[in-house]
């Protein structure tokens, strides 16, 4: 007499098959994906946008012309503060971005015969020096706050079209060294580029 | 016999089916017109989890609840996350062929371009409070070209909020023009609004930005809901009085009518689709309908149940989804004020120019040489809670 079976067996074979394509799908939903990328390559995201491969270019570029000129200079105590980039982009951004990449690849490149001020953290700086001044905090050395000789600015345009869809967006990010005694442009760069996209037809 | 049984099962099934469509998110609305704040905005954080293919919409919901409570950073987070979403209008093959073939609920959402472009108006008003004027003009033009990108024709960029804030946040930040290109495009398409007049556009240190009611409702009509239809919300307050002290500074003026740039911007291709869908809904019942009716064998039976099914469980509606926390209409005014510290009070009148009995405080740090921003909004049961001062 054949045995009774409530469910008709599957043959081991289809049934390893279930089980290593049910395991595929388990491992696909157990967590979100993370992967290192570089980023001073263009990514799968897209967009039209400055993103981190057009910030690492353009503060390299200038970055590095920018060293090149003040290492050239035969004075030994020329200081630069870091001046506001100005945004008149498209693109809400965070222009420390730029002036932060800046200022590190030129202090590593060009310090101590060029220095540097930290201008965004004058307040902090005052209050420590007065805790000096004032013998709450020992101090060492006192010294005069120095001013600029010269400021690094810069600016970012952008010009784009928009057309059922399809879009272009050319990016100018601009970079100064302004002497801070006359107003002279003693060194400028620009970086461009000009991105194209489009949306998918069911956005469209 | 077996047909109709087959049929009955098949319409069973389908209005299981389509019962379980999409989420309802009423209770957002509700709790804001109560003056709910937190809990609208709880609300729509739970949606953001629930719902990723959402996740734009609900951040611009959470947004529009974060600064109404006064938390301008949580708002600006919000909104600069559902910003980057927006940007990509890409979509994969599996999502359009989704869209195509099922609800066109299915894709993510990316909104309408007046939802686009209310969020880079909302992205810019949260960097000006923080005093970030440069990225405020940056997301306000961003608007503009959001509209811009909407359709051809005279409705192209006619957003003439956008191109006032965009000026207004330019001549603040001194942007090379100063803002007069874009603010003379804001003056051509309001001339009505006495505070769009070149001369009063160039001057003045505050700008108050006063919002009222509550932005169209998606409806579905025609076939199976195919079509989209805009219902107004608009709001009793028809202008505020403002007055700093015992000095007045005028009335506030409409220029940001959010009903009209959504019914002016033409259609689009999930139009089409759900149009397209409502057709072969129809098509495939009536045919099932014939092909079971004249039926002889067991094989015209199944193909007479398939297309019956495939017609009932189609889904023609289009995408209903929308943001329901924007205004109905915004205001501004300008005033020119003493630097440091300031309150303006706002008397709101309806139609008629009937008091409404609704008078509110809005605090503002005027500093020298910019343009501050006072944002405020008229609610049906009260204003929105004062906000911080920007630094």
């Amino acid at each position: 007499m054949a045995p009774l079976y409530l469910v008709r067996p599957y043959p081991a074979r289809t049934l390893a098959f279930a089980l290593t394509v049910s395991l595929l799908a388990l491992s696909a939903c157990a967590g979100a994906s993370m992967e290192r990328v570089d980023p001073s390559a263009d990514d799968d995201v897209g967009g039209t946008l400055i993103d981190s491969a057009d910030v690492i270019a353009a503060t390299e570029s200038a970055a590095k012309d920018l060293a090149g000129v003040l290492l050239a200079s035969e004075r030994n105590d020329i200081v630069v503060a870091f001046a506001t980039i100005k945004n008149e982009s498209i693109q809400p951004f965070n222009t420390a971005l730029l002036t932060d990449r800046m200022r590190n690849t030129l202090v590593r490149q060009t310090s101590p015969r060029v220095k540097y001020l930290a201008r965004e953290q004058i307040d902090e700086i005052i209050r420590e020096r007065e805790g000096k001044r004032t013998g709450v905090y020992a101090g060492k050395e006192l010294k005069a706050l120095l001013g600029a000789d010269y400021l690094l600015t810069g600016r970012i345009n952008s010009l784009s079209k928009r057309y059922e869809g399809d879009r272009s967006d050319y990016f100018q990010l601009n970079f100064q060294l302004v002497d801070a005694e006359d107003s002279v442009i003693v060194w400028s760069d620009a970086y461009e580029f000009k991105k194209v996209g489009d949306a998918g037809v069911i956005y469209q | 016999m077996r047909a109709p049984r087959r049929t009955l099962l098949v319409v069973a099934l389908a209005s299981c089916l389509a019962g379980c469509a999409s989420t309802d998110r009423s209770g957002g609305t509700k709790f804001l017109r109560e003056g709910r704040f937190a809990e609208a905005r709880a609300f729509h954080e739970a949606l953001l989890v629930e719902e990723p293919r959402n996740a734009a919409l609900e951040q611009n919901e959470a947004g529009v609840m974060a600064l109404l409570a006064g938390d301008v950073s949580a708002a600006q987070r919000y909104f600069r996350e559902a910003f980057d979403d927006l940007e990509d209008l890409s979509s994969t093959t599996g999502e359009t062929v989704g869209t195509v073939l099922g609800s066109a609920e299915s894709r993510r959402w990316k909104g309408e371009p007046y939802e686009r472009c209310m969020n880079a108006y909302y992205l810019g008003i949260t960097y000006w409070l923080q005093g970030d004027d440069d990225n405020a003009a940056a997301s306000f033009k961003s608007g503009v070209l959001r509209d811009a990108d909407s359709e051809e024709g005279e409705a192209q960029s006619d957003f003439a909020l956008l191109w006032f804030l965009m000026g207004e946040a330019q001549r603040s930040a001194l942007h090379s023009d100063r803002g007069q290109a874009a603010l003379a495009r804001a003056h051509a398409l309001r001339p009505e609004n006495p505070w769009t007049e070149p001369q009063r556009a160039s001057t003045g240190n505050v700008l108050l930005v006063l919002e009222t009611g509550l932005g169209p409702r998606r409806v579905p009509v025609g076939r199976h809901g195919a079509d989209v239809a805009f219902r107004a919300r608009p709001g009793a307050v028809v202008r505020a009085e403002v007055r700093l002290g015992d000095r007045e500074l005028g009335s506030t003026a409409a220029i940001g009518d959010i009903y009209h740039q959504a019914t002016t911007r033409g259609s689009k291709v999930i139009d089409r689709i759900s149009g397209g869908k409502a057709v072969f809904k129809d098509a495939a019942v009536i045919g099932g309908a014939v092909v079971l009716r004249n039926s002889g064998s067991r094989t015209s039976d199944v193909i007479g149940v398939a297309l019956l099914a495939a017609g009932l469980l189609a889904s023609a509606q289009n995408d209903m989804r929308y943001w329901s926390s924007l205004p109905d209409d915004v205001h501004v005014l300008l005033a020119d004020l003493p630097e440091g510290p300031q309150t303006l009070t706002l008397t709101a009148y309806g139609a008629g120019d009937r008091a409404l009995g609704l008078t509110w405080s809005v605090p503002v740090v005027v500093r020298a040489n910019r343009v501050v921003l006072a944002w405020t909004r008229a609610l049906p049961r009260r204003a929105a809670a004062p906000l911080d001062p920007a630094p």
